[in-house]
Protein backbone atom coordinates (compact mmCIF):
# COMPACT_ATOMS: atom_id res chain seq x y z
CA UNK A 1 0.00 0.00 0.00
CA UNK A 2 1.46 3.29 -0.85
CA UNK A 3 2.50 4.90 2.67
CA UNK A 4 0.75 8.73 1.75
CA UNK A 5 -2.91 6.69 0.37
CA UNK A 6 -2.51 5.11 4.72
CA UNK A 7 -1.12 8.31 6.20
CA UNK A 8 -4.43 10.02 4.58
CA UNK A 9 -6.72 7.49 5.63
CA UNK A 10 -5.47 7.53 9.36
CA UNK A 11 -5.43 11.52 9.44
CA UNK A 12 -9.27 11.32 7.62
CA UNK A 13 -10.45 8.60 10.03
CA UNK A 14 -8.63 10.03 12.96
CA UNK A 15 -9.91 13.08 12.37
CA UNK A 16 -13.38 12.33 11.98
CA UNK A 17 -13.53 10.60 15.17
CA UNK A 18 -12.58 13.11 17.11
CA UNK A 19 -14.75 15.33 15.55
CA UNK A 20 -17.75 12.76 16.24
CA UNK A 21 -16.89 11.72 19.34
CA UNK A 22 -16.31 15.33 20.89
CA UNK A 23 -20.42 16.05 19.67
CA UNK A 24 -20.81 12.91 21.85
CA UNK A 25 -23.24 12.75 25.00
CA UNK A 26 -20.25 13.68 27.89
CA UNK A 27 -22.40 12.04 30.44
CA UNK A 28 -21.61 8.88 29.32
CA UNK A 29 -17.89 9.38 29.42
CA UNK A 30 -17.95 4.48 29.96
CA UNK A 31 -19.77 3.80 26.96
CA UNK A 32 -17.00 5.78 24.80
CA UNK A 33 -14.65 2.81 25.96
CA UNK A 34 -17.17 0.62 25.52
CA UNK A 35 -17.70 1.64 21.77
CA UNK A 36 -13.63 1.56 21.00
CA UNK A 37 -13.43 -2.02 22.61
CA UNK A 38 -16.13 -2.93 20.35
CA UNK A 39 -14.47 -1.25 17.47
CA UNK A 40 -11.66 -3.16 18.34
CA UNK A 41 -13.48 -6.37 18.29
CA UNK A 42 -12.83 -5.63 14.51
CA UNK A 43 -9.25 -7.09 14.85
CA UNK A 44 -11.20 -10.63 13.95
CA UNK A 45 -11.58 -9.68 10.81
CA UNK A 46 -8.00 -9.00 9.88
CA UNK A 47 -7.29 -12.01 11.86
CA UNK A 48 -9.52 -14.50 9.75
CA UNK A 49 -7.78 -13.02 6.85
CA UNK A 50 -4.13 -13.67 7.84
CA UNK A 51 -5.46 -17.69 8.87
CA UNK A 52 -7.37 -18.37 5.19
CA UNK A 53 -4.00 -16.68 3.70
CA UNK A 54 -1.68 -18.64 5.46
CA UNK A 55 0.73 -20.79 3.80
CA UNK A 56 2.47 -22.67 6.92
CA UNK A 57 1.58 -24.89 9.17
CA UNK A 58 2.96 -22.71 12.32
CA UNK A 59 1.36 -19.51 10.68
CA UNK A 60 -2.13 -21.60 10.75
CA UNK A 61 -1.58 -22.44 14.22
CA UNK A 62 -0.73 -18.98 14.99
CA UNK A 63 -3.43 -16.93 13.09
CA UNK A 64 -6.03 -19.83 13.96
CA UNK A 65 -5.45 -18.77 18.05
CA UNK A 66 -5.32 -15.08 16.92
CA UNK A 67 -8.82 -15.65 15.92
CA UNK A 68 -9.64 -17.56 19.12
CA UNK A 69 -8.48 -15.06 21.21
CA UNK A 70 -10.04 -11.81 19.04
CA UNK A 71 -13.18 -13.53 18.56
CA UNK A 72 -13.64 -14.09 22.21
CA UNK A 73 -12.66 -10.54 22.44
CA UNK A 74 -15.23 -9.50 20.23
CA UNK A 75 -18.05 -10.92 21.49
CA UNK A 76 -17.60 -9.86 25.33
CA UNK A 77 -17.26 -6.44 24.14
CA UNK A 78 -20.77 -6.96 22.31
CA UNK A 79 -22.09 -8.36 25.38
CA UNK A 80 -20.44 -5.81 27.16
CA UNK A 81 -22.16 -2.88 25.76
CA UNK A 82 -25.70 -4.73 25.02
CA UNK A 83 -25.30 -4.99 29.25
CA UNK A 84 -24.43 -1.07 29.39
CA UNK A 85 -27.31 -0.51 27.23
CA UNK A 86 -29.88 -2.68 29.24
CA UNK A 87 -28.91 -1.32 32.51
CA UNK A 88 -29.22 2.16 31.14
CA UNK A 89 -32.24 1.92 30.25
CA UNK A 90 -33.70 -0.20 32.92
CA UNK A 91 -33.27 2.39 35.72
CA UNK A 92 -35.24 4.90 34.23
CA UNK A 93 -38.22 2.54 33.34
CA UNK A 94 -38.14 1.92 37.12
CA UNK A 95 -37.50 5.40 37.90
CA UNK A 96 -40.78 6.50 35.90
CA UNK A 97 -42.33 3.51 37.25
CA UNK A 98 -41.88 4.85 40.88
CA UNK A 99 -42.63 8.44 40.00
CA UNK A 100 -45.96 7.52 38.31
CA UNK A 101 -46.85 5.39 41.66
CA UNK A 102 -46.09 8.10 44.33
CA UNK A 103 -48.12 10.62 42.07
CA UNK A 104 -51.32 11.23 43.70
CA UNK B 1 0.19 -10.68 2.35
CA UNK B 2 -1.90 -8.89 0.24
CA UNK B 3 -5.38 -9.76 0.67
CA UNK B 4 -7.18 -6.34 1.16
CA UNK B 5 -9.83 -6.46 -1.50
CA UNK B 6 -11.02 -9.61 0.69
CA UNK B 7 -11.73 -6.91 3.97
CA UNK B 8 -12.67 -4.24 1.39
CA UNK B 9 -15.00 -6.42 -0.55
CA UNK B 10 -18.05 -4.90 1.23
CA UNK B 11 -15.18 -2.33 3.94
CA UNK B 12 -17.05 0.42 2.99
CA UNK B 13 -20.39 -0.10 2.76
CA UNK B 14 -19.20 -1.72 6.58
CA UNK B 15 -17.99 1.82 7.41
CA UNK B 16 -20.81 3.73 6.76
CA UNK B 17 -23.33 0.81 9.02
CA UNK B 18 -20.78 1.72 11.38
CA UNK B 19 -20.33 5.40 11.66
CA UNK B 20 -24.21 5.33 11.64
CA UNK B 21 -23.88 2.97 14.72
CA UNK B 22 -21.74 5.11 16.39
CA UNK B 23 -24.20 8.32 15.73
CA UNK B 24 -26.68 5.99 17.48
CA UNK B 25 -24.77 5.15 20.18
CA UNK B 26 -22.97 8.20 21.14
CA UNK B 27 -26.00 11.24 21.18
CA UNK B 28 -28.00 12.15 23.35
CA UNK B 29 -31.50 11.01 23.04
CA UNK B 30 -33.25 13.84 20.65
CA UNK B 31 -30.62 13.81 17.89
CA UNK B 32 -30.51 9.71 17.26
CA UNK B 33 -30.80 8.20 13.95
CA UNK B 34 -31.49 4.89 15.05
CA UNK B 35 -31.55 3.85 19.19
CA UNK B 36 -28.94 2.35 21.05
CA UNK B 37 -29.90 -1.28 20.84
CA UNK B 38 -30.68 -1.16 17.19
CA UNK B 39 -27.62 0.38 16.75
CA UNK B 40 -25.35 -2.62 18.56
CA UNK B 41 -27.44 -5.21 16.59
CA UNK B 42 -26.09 -3.35 13.48
CA UNK B 43 -23.06 -3.49 14.71
CA UNK B 44 -22.70 -7.40 14.97
CA UNK B 45 -25.01 -7.56 11.61
CA UNK B 46 -21.70 -5.62 10.02
CA UNK B 47 -19.22 -8.04 11.87
CA UNK B 48 -20.96 -10.67 10.71
CA UNK B 49 -21.01 -9.93 7.34
CA UNK B 50 -17.56 -8.89 7.25
CA UNK B 51 -16.18 -12.23 8.42
CA UNK B 52 -19.14 -13.66 5.75
CA UNK B 53 -17.58 -11.88 2.94
CA UNK B 54 -13.96 -13.12 4.14
CA UNK B 55 -14.40 -16.66 4.43
CA UNK B 56 -16.62 -16.34 0.99
CA UNK B 57 -13.93 -14.78 -0.56
CA UNK B 58 -11.28 -17.10 0.48
CA UNK B 59 -13.16 -20.42 -1.04
CA UNK B 60 -12.04 -23.50 0.51
CA UNK B 61 -8.69 -22.74 1.98
CA UNK B 62 -8.89 -22.69 6.00
CA UNK B 63 -12.26 -21.83 6.07
CA UNK B 64 -13.35 -24.66 7.87
CA UNK B 65 -10.37 -24.12 10.77
CA UNK B 66 -11.67 -20.12 10.69
CA UNK B 67 -14.89 -20.82 11.69
CA UNK B 68 -14.27 -23.55 14.03
CA UNK B 69 -12.08 -20.95 16.29
CA UNK B 70 -14.53 -18.40 15.32
CA UNK B 71 -17.09 -20.68 17.04
CA UNK B 72 -14.89 -21.29 20.03
CA UNK B 73 -14.20 -17.60 20.37
CA UNK B 74 -17.85 -16.91 20.71
CA UNK B 75 -18.26 -19.93 22.78
CA UNK B 76 -15.86 -18.63 25.48
CA UNK B 77 -16.94 -14.84 25.80
CA UNK B 78 -20.04 -15.51 28.53
CA UNK B 79 -17.20 -16.74 30.34
CA UNK B 80 -15.34 -13.05 30.73
CA UNK B 81 -18.46 -11.11 30.43
CA UNK B 82 -20.50 -12.91 33.02
CA UNK B 83 -22.25 -10.76 36.00
CA UNK B 84 -22.34 -11.22 39.54
CA UNK B 85 -25.36 -12.35 40.79
CA UNK B 86 -25.49 -9.68 43.76
CA UNK B 87 -25.09 -7.01 42.71
CA UNK B 88 -25.14 -3.06 43.37
CA UNK B 89 -24.60 -0.12 41.58
CA UNK B 90 -20.22 -0.54 41.96
CA UNK B 91 -20.45 -4.25 41.68
CA UNK B 92 -21.61 -3.44 37.81
CA UNK B 93 -19.20 -1.29 37.36
CA UNK B 94 -16.86 -3.52 38.67
CA UNK B 95 -17.94 -6.19 36.45
CA UNK B 96 -17.46 -4.02 33.39
CA UNK B 97 -14.31 -3.23 34.33
CA UNK B 98 -12.88 -7.14 34.92
CA UNK B 99 -15.04 -7.66 30.96
CA UNK B 100 -12.98 -5.00 29.46
CA UNK B 101 -9.89 -6.38 31.17
CA UNK B 102 -10.16 -9.65 29.87
CA UNK B 103 -11.27 -7.87 26.33
CA UNK B 104 -7.47 -6.44 26.62
CA UNK B 105 -6.17 -9.75 27.57
CA UNK B 106 -7.25 -11.07 24.43
CA UNK B 107 -7.07 -8.15 22.28
CA UNK B 108 -3.32 -8.31 23.36
CA UNK B 109 -2.66 -12.01 22.18
CA UNK B 110 -4.17 -11.62 19.14
CA UNK B 111 -1.86 -8.39 18.05
CA UNK B 112 1.06 -10.38 19.28
CA UNK B 113 0.41 -13.53 16.99
CA UNK B 114 -0.85 -11.24 14.04
CA UNK B 115 3.03 -9.49 14.47
CA UNK B 116 4.55 -12.48 14.34
CA UNK B 117 2.80 -13.98 11.78
CA UNK B 118 3.55 -10.91 10.21
CA UNK B 119 7.46 -11.54 10.82
CA UNK B 120 7.70 -15.02 10.08
CA UNK B 121 5.37 -14.71 6.88
CA UNK B 122 6.95 -12.28 5.45
CA UNK B 123 10.62 -12.72 4.23
CA UNK B 124 11.83 -10.59 6.80
CA UNK B 125 15.22 -10.35 6.11
CA UNK B 126 14.44 -8.52 2.71
CA UNK B 127 14.83 -4.59 2.40
CA UNK B 128 11.02 -4.81 3.35
CA UNK B 129 11.85 -2.47 6.88
CA UNK B 130 7.94 -0.86 6.94
CA UNK B 131 6.67 -4.39 7.39
CA UNK B 132 9.64 -5.81 9.98
CA UNK B 133 8.57 -2.09 11.76
CA UNK B 134 4.98 -2.81 11.92
CA UNK B 135 5.58 -6.07 13.10
CA UNK B 136 7.82 -5.40 15.84
CA UNK B 137 5.44 -2.55 16.88
CA UNK B 138 2.49 -4.71 16.69
CA UNK B 139 4.56 -7.46 18.97
CA UNK B 140 5.77 -4.83 21.56
CA UNK B 141 2.01 -3.35 21.50
CA UNK B 142 0.08 -7.14 22.08
CA UNK B 143 2.63 -7.96 24.49
CA UNK B 144 2.45 -4.51 26.74
CA UNK B 145 -1.57 -4.46 26.21
CA UNK B 146 -1.88 -8.36 27.34
CA UNK B 147 0.51 -7.97 30.32
CA UNK B 148 -1.49 -4.70 31.39
CA UNK B 149 -4.94 -6.37 30.69
CA UNK B 150 -3.98 -9.23 33.05
CA UNK B 151 -2.40 -7.29 35.91
CA UNK B 152 -5.68 -5.01 36.01
CA UNK B 153 -7.55 -8.22 36.20
CA UNK B 154 -5.59 -9.93 38.67
CA UNK B 155 -5.73 -6.68 40.45
CA UNK B 156 -10.07 -5.90 39.89
CA UNK B 157 -10.49 -9.88 41.07
CA UNK B 158 -8.05 -8.96 45.31
CA UNK B 159 -5.71 -11.78 43.60
CA UNK B 160 -2.75 -9.02 43.68
CA UNK B 161 -1.84 -6.59 46.82
CA UNK B 162 -2.55 -3.03 46.24
CA UNK B 163 -0.37 -1.07 45.82
CA UNK B 164 0.32 2.72 46.22
CA UNK B 165 2.51 4.31 42.80
CA UNK B 166 5.55 5.64 43.41
CA UNK B 167 7.94 8.42 41.83
CA UNK B 168 10.25 5.56 41.19
CA UNK B 169 7.96 3.29 39.92
CA UNK B 170 6.92 5.71 37.12
CA UNK B 171 10.90 6.33 36.40
CA UNK B 172 11.98 2.44 35.91
CA UNK B 173 8.98 2.59 33.91
CA UNK B 174 10.04 4.94 31.62
CA UNK B 175 13.33 3.52 31.51
CA UNK B 176 11.75 -0.07 30.57
CA UNK B 177 9.80 1.79 27.73
CA UNK B 178 12.48 3.35 26.52
CA UNK B 179 15.07 0.16 26.75
CA UNK B 180 12.38 -1.67 25.11
CA UNK B 181 12.03 0.74 22.41
CA UNK B 182 15.41 1.00 21.75
CA UNK B 183 15.94 -2.97 21.33
CA UNK B 184 12.73 -2.78 18.97
CA UNK B 185 14.42 -0.38 16.92
CA UNK B 186 17.73 -2.80 16.94
CA UNK B 187 15.63 -5.29 15.56
CA UNK B 188 14.48 -4.04 12.72
CA UNK B 189 17.63 -2.55 11.50
CA UNK B 190 19.65 -5.60 12.01
CA UNK B 191 17.38 -8.47 11.62
CA UNK B 192 19.99 -10.86 11.51
CA UNK B 193 20.26 -10.78 15.02
CA UNK B 194 16.80 -10.08 15.46
CA UNK B 195 15.35 -13.06 17.21
CA UNK B 196 17.66 -12.61 20.54
CA UNK B 197 16.24 -8.74 20.21
CA UNK B 198 12.38 -9.37 20.26
CA UNK B 199 12.69 -12.07 23.30
CA UNK B 200 14.23 -9.17 24.87
CA UNK B 201 12.04 -6.80 23.94
CA UNK B 202 9.06 -8.87 24.78
CA UNK B 203 10.30 -9.66 28.32
CA UNK B 204 10.50 -5.85 28.99
CA UNK B 205 7.29 -5.45 27.57
CA UNK B 206 5.95 -8.12 29.68
CA UNK B 207 7.41 -6.01 32.98
CA UNK B 208 6.16 -2.54 31.52
CA UNK B 209 2.70 -4.04 31.64
CA UNK B 210 2.77 -5.34 35.10
CA UNK B 211 4.31 -2.29 36.34
CA UNK B 212 2.12 0.37 34.31
CA UNK B 213 -1.15 -1.81 35.98
CA UNK B 214 0.82 -2.02 39.58
CA UNK B 215 1.77 1.81 39.81
CA UNK B 216 -1.22 2.95 39.32
CA UNK B 217 -4.39 3.13 41.98
CA UNK B 218 -7.08 0.68 41.15
CA UNK B 219 -9.54 3.98 40.65
CA UNK B 220 -7.80 4.88 37.50
CA UNK B 221 -7.54 1.30 35.86
CA UNK B 222 -10.01 2.77 33.06
CA UNK B 223 -7.22 4.99 32.62
CA UNK B 224 -5.21 2.03 31.86
CA UNK B 225 -7.91 0.45 29.49
CA UNK B 226 -8.56 3.60 27.71
CA UNK B 227 -4.24 3.95 27.26
CA UNK B 228 -4.02 0.03 25.82
CA UNK B 229 -7.55 0.41 23.30
CA UNK B 230 -5.86 3.52 22.04
CA UNK B 231 -2.60 1.35 21.60
CA UNK B 232 -5.10 -1.61 20.13
CA UNK B 233 -6.60 0.62 17.25
CA UNK B 234 -2.62 2.00 16.45
CA UNK B 235 -2.30 -1.70 15.98
CA UNK B 236 -5.04 -2.77 13.53
CA UNK B 237 -4.61 0.37 11.71
CA UNK B 238 -0.83 -1.04 11.33
CA UNK B 239 -2.39 -4.39 10.51
CA UNK B 240 -4.43 -2.74 7.69
CA UNK B 241 -0.91 -1.18 6.27
CA UNK B 242 0.12 -4.60 5.98
CA UNK B 243 -2.88 -5.98 5.13
CA UNK B 244 -3.61 -3.55 1.99
CA UNK B 245 -6.66 -2.62 3.69
CA UNK B 246 -8.49 0.66 3.62
CA UNK B 247 -10.96 -0.62 6.08
CA UNK B 248 -8.83 -1.66 8.75
CA UNK B 249 -7.08 1.46 8.61
CA UNK B 250 -10.18 3.38 9.31
CA UNK B 251 -11.36 1.41 12.07
CA UNK B 252 -8.14 1.78 13.40
CA UNK B 253 -7.83 4.85 13.12
CA UNK B 254 -11.63 5.37 14.60
CA UNK B 255 -10.44 3.64 17.87
CA UNK B 256 -7.51 5.78 18.19
CA UNK B 257 -9.35 8.57 17.97
CA UNK B 258 -12.53 7.22 20.56
CA UNK B 259 -9.13 6.46 23.15
CA UNK B 260 -7.81 10.21 22.96
CA UNK B 261 -11.08 11.63 23.04
CA UNK B 262 -12.07 9.53 26.19
CA UNK B 263 -8.50 10.65 27.38
CA UNK B 264 -8.78 14.17 26.31
CA UNK B 265 -12.23 14.24 27.92
CA UNK B 266 -11.45 12.42 31.52
CA UNK B 267 -8.55 15.41 31.85
CA UNK B 268 -10.87 18.10 31.18
CA UNK B 269 -14.16 17.10 33.47
CA UNK B 270 -11.31 16.68 36.02
CA UNK B 271 -9.66 20.08 35.12
CA UNK B 272 -13.18 21.33 35.62
CA UNK B 273 -14.32 19.74 39.07
CA UNK B 274 -10.96 21.11 40.28
CA UNK B 275 -11.19 24.36 38.23
CA UNK B 276 -15.46 24.66 40.84
CA UNK B 277 -14.12 25.26 44.16
CA UNK B 278 -11.40 27.97 42.94
CA UNK B 279 -14.39 29.81 41.15
CA UNK B 280 -16.45 29.79 44.04
CA UNK B 281 -13.83 30.83 46.54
Amino acid sequence: MDPVVALYTVLLATVLGLSGFARSDTRRRGRGLLLASVLAGFIVVAAVSALVTATTIPGMIVTALAVLFSAQAATTAFALLWREIRTETRPHGAASKADTEDAP
Amino acid sequence: MNFGLQIDLIGWFALVTILVSLHGLSRGSSYRLIGPRRAVVLLAITLVAMLAAVLWAAGDNNTLLAAIMILLGVAAAPFSARRPRTLPQRAEQDSILNGLSLITIGSGLAVTLLGLTGWFETNYRMDNWDLRLIAVVSVFIGVWTFASGLMLWLRLNAYLPESAPTQMQQRVGFAVLAIALGLGLLAVLFPSHARLLMIAMVLLALELGALSAFGIVITRATRVLGRHLGLLGAAIAMLGYVQESLFLLAIGSLIMAGAIQYLYLRRTIKTRASDAPRDQS
